[in-house]
């Protein structure tokens, strides 16, 4: 996933991604997999009036970016789609920071490196 | 069904323009227009799954609902796509996977009397033949062209054609609605149905946005601003054959209260 916007005042990955994505994300990093009906689950306490196909929506819309990975499980209870993630946070804050830094190395290339330099003397 | 009448029209003018030609034309095209979609119906086809005991619960309460709908040899199936969406052919009700995710299963009970709804009906067999018929009106206009060398002749086809159309989506409109209050009729929680709708209008007004990029952060509310495209319709529709999700909703709403107040 390539971040394309960077919000200044968001903190977080909430900074690179929508509020509801970033805290789907944020539960499917700590379970790694899950089914859309229990990230509804989980999320429906802290937003009561959340509805089974945003969540449905913005899971696929993640599959779309990248970040997670849907497909069929035939276990127990019939087929299902279940979604993986694909990435871990870390590495995910990592292509972040690469992809921040970048832009603004191909973008203020002088004051980067002033600002990095400085940095590194502190 | 008055979408036969334009259809009956078309063999009279058929007969009046080209004598017995014309007619016996229009019956032979008529019948390879049914006879080839019918074979491409039968030899085509999504990949499905029956609907199973593995599926726990929801398989035991829809066959329980199939029951109580009066209908014997219907068999339901799941279709490997996560868009919700459900309809029925034959004896068959096929369910999207995305269906299960959408809606709970109350929700999922309440699409799945809708489709029995169709099938009791027997739109499931109408409903392709006004498909078939639907390519013969548009395909007779120019045959008549071609037979007659009359231009006067097309343009009067293809006024039959429009007004084809037009019986067709009131037709088809009112068999939906015909669909929703037999399902409402033989539902545990009637109300399903009408939640069912909802949640697939949420979906779809969504699903606009998304693509649209307006939101990107979806707040997790239902706001509706005006009536604007909705997802996989296009922008301009003459014939709409299904209602709105919200016509729907406001005429089982008053069948809902008249239910409860017999009750």
């Amino acid at each position: 996933m390539e971040p394309h916007e960077f919000k200044l005042t968001e903190d977080g990955i909430r900074a690179v991604l929508p509020p509801l994505e970033a805290e789907i994300m944020e539960y499917m990093w700590r379970a790694r997999v899950a089914t859309a009906g229990q990230v509804y689950e989980h999320l429906k306490k802290a937003h009561p009036d959340l509805r089974r196909s945003t969540i449905s929506i913005l899971m696929n819309r993640l599959c779309d970016k990248g970040l997670l990975s849907r497909s069929v499980d035939h276990g127990r209870g019939g087929m299902r789609y279940v979604y993986s993630v694909t990435t871990s946070r870390e590495e995910f804050e990592r292509k972040v920071v690469q992809r921040i830094l970048d832009a603004l190395m191909s973008n203020f290339r002088e004051a980067t490196y002033a600002y990095l330099s400085q940095m590194r003397k502190l | 069904m008055r979408p036969l009448l334009p259809l009956i029209t078309a063999f009279l003018l058929a007969y009046l323009f080209a004598g017995r030609a014309g007619f016996l034309g229009g019956v032979l095209i008529l019948v390879s227009v049914v006879f080839l979609g019918l074979l491409i119906s039968a030899l085509s086809g999504p990949e499905l799954v029956e609907l199973s005991d593995s599926f726990g619960e929801i398989a035991g309460r829809i066959k329980n609902l199939v029951r109580r709908a009066g209908l014997r040899g219907v068999s339901v199936y799941v279709l490997e796509d996560y868009l919700p969406n459900a309809y029925s052919t034959g004896k068959k009700v096929i369910l999207s996977l995305g269906l299960f995710e959408v809606l709970d299963e109350d929700e999922v009970l309440g699409v799945v009397a809708h489709e029995l709804g169709h099938i009791r009906n027997r739109d499931t067999l109408l409903f392709p033949l006004l498909a078939y018929f639907r390519i013969f009106a548009f395909v007779f206009p120019f045959v008549m062209w071609a037979f007659t060398g009359s231009f006067l002749a097309f343009l009067l086809y293809m006024t039959l054609y429009i007004w084809f159309e037009a019986e067709r989506s009131r037709f088809l409109k009112g068999r939906e609605f015909r669909a929703d209050d037999f399902a409402v009729r033989i539902l545990d929680v009637p109300m399903s149905l009408k939640y069912a709708l909802e949640e697939l209008k949420n979906y779809e007004d969504l699903m606009v946005r998304v693509k649209k990029g307006i939101n990107p952060g979806i707040e997790p509310k239902i706001e509706r601003h005006g009536r604007g495209r909705t997802y996989r319709k296009p922008g301009i529709v003459f014939f709409p054959t299904h209602p709105s999700y919200e016509e729907r909703i406001f005429r089982i709403v008053p069948l809902l209260e008249e239910l409860r107040s017999r009750a």
